[in-house]
C-alpha cells in the first residue's frame, strides 16, 4: 500500500504549518497536529526499510522525540517541514541499524518491480526477480536509498533532493547513476 | 545481510491511525529534556574530565 502523498502543499497549508512549529518551539503540546498528520507517511517509510512492524513503530515514535527536541532548530528555507522529518527519520533508522534494534530490509512489490523492469527493458518473470533481489542485496547503501526513494515510492526528483540535501538536478545526476550501477551489478 | 521482501504485507492506515501515541512522544521528549538537564549528567562529565587532564598531566 503507498502512503498519501503529504509533499505538495499549498501556500496556505505551509502557512499554518509554520504557525503550529512556532507555537510548538514554545509549548510541545502544541505539536500534536502535525504529529498526527506526519505519523502515517514517516511510519510507512521506515515500515519498508525494517523487518519488524514493533520496531518501525518504537523509530517512529523516536523520530518525532527528535524532532520535537530539534523543532526551536527549524526555519522555513523553501523545505517543507516533511523533508525535514523524513531527514531525522533516516537518521534515526541507521541509528536503529548501528545499534541492532532492526535489520535493513528492502519491500518490494511486483507492480512497481515490473516498472523497474520496463527500465531494464526486460520483461518481469520469476528467475529475474531472483536476479534483482541478489543485485538489491549487493549494491551500495547510498545506491540503493536513492532506488528505494525514486523507484520502489515514485518521490519526486525534488523531494528526493530534499530528503538527501541535494539540488533537485543532483538528485536527479545521483539517482540515474545509481540505476546503472544497479543494471551493472544486476547484468554481471 | 540485507533482508528482501516482496509483496510485503502492511498494516492498513486505520491500524496505524490507532497505534498514534503523542503522549508517549511528549513523555519520551520530557524524559530526554530532563536528562540534559540533569546536575548529575554534568557532574559526571566535570568528574571524568577531572580525571582525564590529572591523569594527562601526571603523564
Amino acid at each position: 500500500m503507498s502512503s498519501p502523498s503529504l509533499y505538495h502543499q499549498s501556500d496556505t497549508r505551509i502557512q499554518s504549518e509554520l504557525r503550529i512549529i512556532e507555537k510548538s518551539k514554545k509549548n510541545p503540546n502544541h505539536f500534536a497536529p502535525l504529529y498526527k498528520q506526519y505519523h502515517e507517511n514517516i511510519f510507512r517509510y521506515i515500515m519498508k526499510r525494517v523487518d519488524d512492524v514493533e520496531a518501525a513503530y518504537d523509530i517512529t515514535s523516536n523520530v518525532f522525540v527528535k524532532a520535537l527536541t530539534n523543532i526551536h532548530k527549524y526555519e522555513f528555507r523553501g523545505v517543507p517541514f516533511s523533508s525535514w522529518l523524513f531527514r531525522i527519520a533516516k537518521s534515526e533508522l541507521y541509528q536503529s541499524f548501528r545499534d541492532k534494534k532492526a535489520r535493513r530490509t528492502v519491500s518490494i512489490d511486483k507492480v512497481i518491480i515490473a516498472d523497474l523492469f520496463e527500465d531494464f527493458e526486460e520483461s518481469f518473470n520469476e528467475e529475474r526477480k531472483e536476479k534483482l533481489m541478489e543485485a538489491l542485496r549487493l549494491i551500495n547503501e547510498k545506491d540503493l536509498a536513492l532506488i528505494e526513494l525514486r523507484y520502489f515510492e515514485r518521490r519526486s526528483y525534488r523531494e528526493i533532493g530534499e530528503i538527501i540535501s541535494v539540488t533537485e538536478n543532483n538528485a536527479k545526476v545521483k539517482t540515474f547513476r545509481a540505476l546503472q550501477r544497479l543494471k551493472k551489478v544486476y547484468n554481471k | 545481510m540485507r533482508k528482501i521482501l516482496f509483496n510485503r504485507d502492511e498494516p492498513e492506515a486505520h491500524e496505524i491511525r490507532k497505534r498514534q501515541d503523542f503522549d508517549l512522544v511528549i513523555k519520551k521528549y520530557q524524559e530526554r529534556k530532563d536528562y540534559w538537564k540533569n546536575p548529575w549528567f554534568y557532574g559526571s562529565i566535570g568528574l571524568a574530565s577531572l580525571i582525564s587532564s590529572l591523569f594527562l598531566m601526571s603523564l
